[in-house]
């Protein structure tokens, strides 16, 4: 069986992010659209993708801040949220650093292109 | 009725828990092996059935454990890196007789700590070949989600947030642990526990507390060491044994897929994959009760996962012992804890018995409905519970007649 060589997804993901945006996977086939990149649609199975602008606010529907290091080299304490953006996609990520003050569920969140140690990075902001 | 099980553990143990630099997997293991054939009145040349958790790459390898153990099976089964596939490991034992592959099988359990896993944003641990996400800088493992700490921390706010409960009400779990745990001496903590220590214990990924999680020390040294050992055989063989077998009248597997997606989180907490922030219980969470020929009611001990308080809330809700966002009021030190009506991981839990995956409930459960748990002893207990926030469930009893329906 062949298969059209397929650019890995987060490769793609990378360089939209380079440009300065933010780009969601959405099925080919079905149309959904997923927050997570995925080599296979898991609701038609197929590979088939394009690369697409999604809403970019959202509702915290939960977070975290860590205090203490677990597995990571980031600076304690940091804010993880996960968010449902308006158009259904729930997505988690980091907090800018301007945004201040605590997270709490049901708040508002934009999604952004921030820099953290040079890199660019999806990052929510408030 | 033919029960769907010919299945009884009649024979159970486990080390002490802690951190022990002295001994190895092979040694743990081994004290466990001694214990557990002792108890059930057996020789190690009786047994031919070899269930194994955790093998490669969090423990040893079936093959060197069970040479080590001078052991010769027929039937072998090896678990992976999950701690959760206790239960699970249960029921392949209990299925390996019934079908006949095995006529005595060992479930063994065991751990030795390890260092703290690396940390994931210098790179140090490698995607695996073919994951999409590959720790780009959109995969959440990047900005900090890395390790259970953080899922069990996200599913809990989650939680908080959809019933509006106050989350100080999960000192009773802590502290009902920590009070069965005293009267448990392979329990790694014992020493009291007060409310003003819980409330005073460092909020480590928020809204967790430390004392809401496994003991596991510095920075997220995962695990810790033991030993555990569970002898599982047909119900005709386990009536010729010495003591009072614990029949498994039924159960059902660890579940998965999106609606699981809430890691240490039960389904309907609208997190992930999930596709809805409603919950009551499934028709596959109340499949056990069936399959095992009980009620909900009919249970009178309840053991369960909790290397995170919250998810003992969540699988009490998950099998229907409490309805969804009333664990906060029902839980209470008094109903869970030692002389309660409805006891819970009355070990001690992992939560201060220390990371056990689960074994050190599978051990106090059988030594429960064998009348062998001493100090922690229910009175006239006849069936228990294992259930988990992950779906699974084991139910045993002592009484032969609900066993045969």
């Amino acid at each position: 069986m062949t298969t059209p060589a397929q650019r890995p997804a987060v490769d793609q993901f990378t360089e939209y992010l380079s440009a300065g945006e933010i780009r969601f996977q959405r099925c080919g086939s079905c149309g959904t659209l997923r927050g997570t990149l995925r080599a296979v649609c898991p609701v038609c199975l197929s590979r088939e993708v394009t690369w697409v602008h999604a809403a970019n606010a959202g509702t915290i529907v939960s977070y975290f801040i860590a205090h203490e290091r677990f597995a990571t080299a980031l600076e304690t304490p940091y804010t993880v949220l996960h968010v449902e953006l308006d158009d259904g996609v729930r997505y988690t990520a980091g907090l800018t650093a301007t945004s201040s003050g605590a997270p709490h569920v049901g708040g508002r969140v934009r999604l952004t292109v921030g820099k953290r140690d040079g890199e660019s990075l999806p990052l929510f902001e408030w | 009725m033919t029960p769907p099980l010919n299945a009884a553990v009649v024979g159970a143990a486990i080390t002490p828990v802690g951190v022990w630099p002295e001994e190895t997997s092979f040694g743990l293991a081994a004290r466990a092996l001694t214990a557990a054939l002792e108890d059930a009145g057996l020789d190690r040349s009786d047994l031919d059935g070899f269930v194994w958790n955790l093998g490669r790459p969090s423990g040893e390898d079936y093959e060197a454990m069970l040479i080590a153990l001078g052991l010769r099976a027929r039937f072998v089964n090896q678990f992976w890196t999950h701690g959760r596939f206790t239960g699970s490991s249960l029921l392949v034992a209990a299925m390996a007789v019934t079908a006949g592959l095995a006529d005595y099988v060992v479930c063994v359990g065991g751990t030795k700590r390890q260092p703290a896993p690396p940390p994931v944003a210098s790179f140090a641990a490698p995607a695996l070949p073919g994951d999409p996400q590959a720790y780009g800088p959109g995969d959440p493992r990047r900005h900090g989600l890395t390790t259970f700490v953080h899922h069990a921390a996200m599913s809990f706010q989650a939680y908080l947030a959809l019933y509006g409960v106050d989350r100080d009400r999960l000192a009773d779990v802590a502290l009902a642990a920590r009070e069965h745990a005293m009267r448990n001496e392979t329990a790694w903590r014992r020493e009291p526990l007060t409310l003003e220590e819980y409330l005073a214990s460092p909020e480590i990924v928020s809204p967790l507390r430390a004392l809401d999680c496994f003991p596991f020390g510095a920075s997220g040294s995962p695990m810790n060491d033991y030993g555990a050992c569970v002898i599982v055989t047909r119900a005709d063989l386990a009536k010729s044994l010495p003591g009072t077998p614990a029949y498994i009248l039924g159960g059902q597997g660890v579940q998965g897929g999106r609606e699981e997606s809430a890691y240490f989180g039960r389904p309907g907490l609208g997190l992930f994959d999930q596709t809805t922030s409603t919950f009551e219980p499934g028709e596959w969470d109340r499949k056990v009760y069936e399959h095992a020929g009980v009620e909900p009611s009919d249970v009178d001990a309840f053991y369960t996962y909790d290397a995170f308080a919250p998810v003992v809330w969540m699988a009490l809700e998950r099998f229907g012992h409490c309805a969804p966002g009333d664990a906060a009021s029902w839980v209470t030190k008094e109903r869970i804890g030692p002389g309660g009506s409805f006891q819970v991981n009355t070990n001690g839990g992992m939560l201060s018995q220390g990371h056990t995956g689960g074994w050190g409930h599978i051990v106090e459960l059988t030594q429960q409905l064998r009348g062998n748990a001493g100090p922690r002893q229910i009175e006239n207990v006849g069936v228990a519970q294992w259930g988990t926030v992950f779906g699974d469930s084991v139910i045993l009893s002592n009484d032969e007649r609900r066993w045969q329906r």
